[in-house]
């Protein structure tokens, strides 16, 4: 017969349970979600996600899209130019989708010229690429600014400075006098709010709001920071069950008549 | 059934790959085709005529209405992207005497397909040259799960081959 205050004893959990249950429990959503989102993903093709076009409120506030402000962007006289998220527009014209924010833009001669952190694009006054300039040409980010000298394009980067030359689409080095008129952030003309909305809508798929979605992305760095410790929750949750398995196998079975 | 559930997580959260990977810089990959002493860049434009059979090989234009290259000797190398997917794919090409001698993918961003950047798919490009009708003189073999990539790299395989073409003739 066991004594009373053996019986009242709480049972006893390993630290390896202990922990095992609390980051199964901390984990359980983001790994639902993930695994629901990463099994989706591998059947985007069959379900057609990347052509379908996501269209709804709740897409529109994770992208910045609709209500929101407008960054501020670059008036020139072929239109103005601006970044959002990972696209440039001029006016409600795609001018680029893969890339960060413009750092300047100016029209010279018959070219609209944007200026990134560490590319240059030579544009026709229509929008039509003529060619990206970049480390390749001796540009060496990060590249700051871009302005007119007179006749002349110049860039300014961290380091030093280039002239360019649009007719051989080449660059030579010079020092920046104080009558360069840069480039400067101005704030988006008020109906350009509505058409960029419009243009943008249709801009993104459902397979890259589940890919964002499925990384954490959507929810900004926040997120990655969020899916990275659910990962290494799954990685401690992997080690302590398979101790607990061994460990557990090994142990003789409590209250039994030995 | 927790060891299936946690391998299916491990599966689903590993399947998204980063917005960017540069697998070798470009600057890199143009000083390498010239064993370290690269010449100045190139123009060529792009004609009506050139853009049509690009246009035929890739269904898009190429980004760009002239294009920048690298020529010394028999040799030029070309660094061009076009989009896989959804995102654009850079990738090097080094031409030597109108034949392919080296294909790189320098800098990935589509979330799936990376694996054209193995050796084992870029090197089948090595010797290959342009045969009729724009179309290389040999196959490439796919890779499954990446056949947009695939299907990309080597469009662009034949125009960068096309494009020196052009550019001897210019």
């Amino acid at each position: 017969m066991n004594s009373p205050s053996r019986r009242s004893a709480p049972p006893r959990i390993h630290p390896a349970t202990r922990w095992h249950r609390l980051l199964g429990m901390l984990s359980l959503i983001i790994v639902l979600t993930t695994t629901v989102s990463g099994i989706i993903i591998n059947h985007t093709d069959e379900l057609g996600l990347a052509r379908r076009q996501a269209q709804n409120a709740l897409v529109d506030f994770f992208y910045m899209r609709g209500a929101r402000d407008l960054p501020q962007g670059f008036a020139t006289a072929a239109g103005f130019v601006v970044g959002v998220g990972d696209r440039t527009w001029r006016d409600d014209q795609l001018l680029h989708a893969s890339g960060d924010a413009p750092r300047g833009a100016v029209v010279h001669a018959d070219r609209l010229l944007v200026l990134y952190r560490a590319r240059f694009d030579e544009y026709t006054r229509d929008g039509r690429l003529v060619e990206s300039y970049d480390e390749l040409d001796g540009l060496t980010p990060p590249l700051l600014r871009l302005g007119v000298d007179g006749d002349r394009i110049v860039i300014a980067g961290k380091h030093m400075a280039w002239g360019f030359d649009a007719n051989a689409g080449e660059f030579s080095r010079l020092a920046p006098s104080a009558a360069t008129l840069w480039s400067t952030a101005a704030a988006p003309p008020p109906e350009l709010h509505t058409r960029l909305h419009a243009a943008s809508r249709g801009s993104i798929s459902w397979e890259r709001v589940l890919l964002d979605f499925h990384s954490g992305r959507l929810l900004g760095p926040f997120g990655r920071w969020l899916v990275d410790a659910a990962a290494v929750c799954l990685l401690i949750l992997a080690v302590t069950g398979t101790y607990m398995w061994f460990k557990f196998k090994r142990a003789p079975p409590r209250g039994g008549d030995s | 059934m927790p060891l299936l559930a946690l391998a299916l997580t491990v599966f689903a959260v590993t399947a998204r790959a980063p917005a960017e990977e540069v697998f070798l810089p470009p600057v890199e990959f143009i000083t390498q085709a010239f064993d370290g002493a690269p010449p100045p860049p190139r123009k060529l434009w792009v004609s009506p005529e050139l853009d049509a059979r690009i246009r035929a090989i890739l269904g898009v234009s190429l980004p760009g209405l002239r294009q920048r290259y690298w020529h010394q000797g028999e040799r030029s190398a070309w660094v061009l992207e076009a989009i896989g997917r959804d995102r654009p794919i850079t990738a090097g090409f080094v031409i030597d005497n109108g034949q392919l001698v080296r294909t790189a993918i320098l800098i990935y961003r589509e979330s799936r397909g990376a694996e054209v950047r193995y050796p084992f798919f870029t090197d089948q490009f090595t010797g290959a040259s342009l045969a009729a009708e724009d179309a290389l003189d040999r196959s490439i073999d796919g890779i499954t799960g990446a056949t947009l990539s695939v299907r990309a790299i080597t469009g662009l395989s034949r125009v960068a081959l096309l494009l020196d073409g052009a550019s001897k003739t210019e």
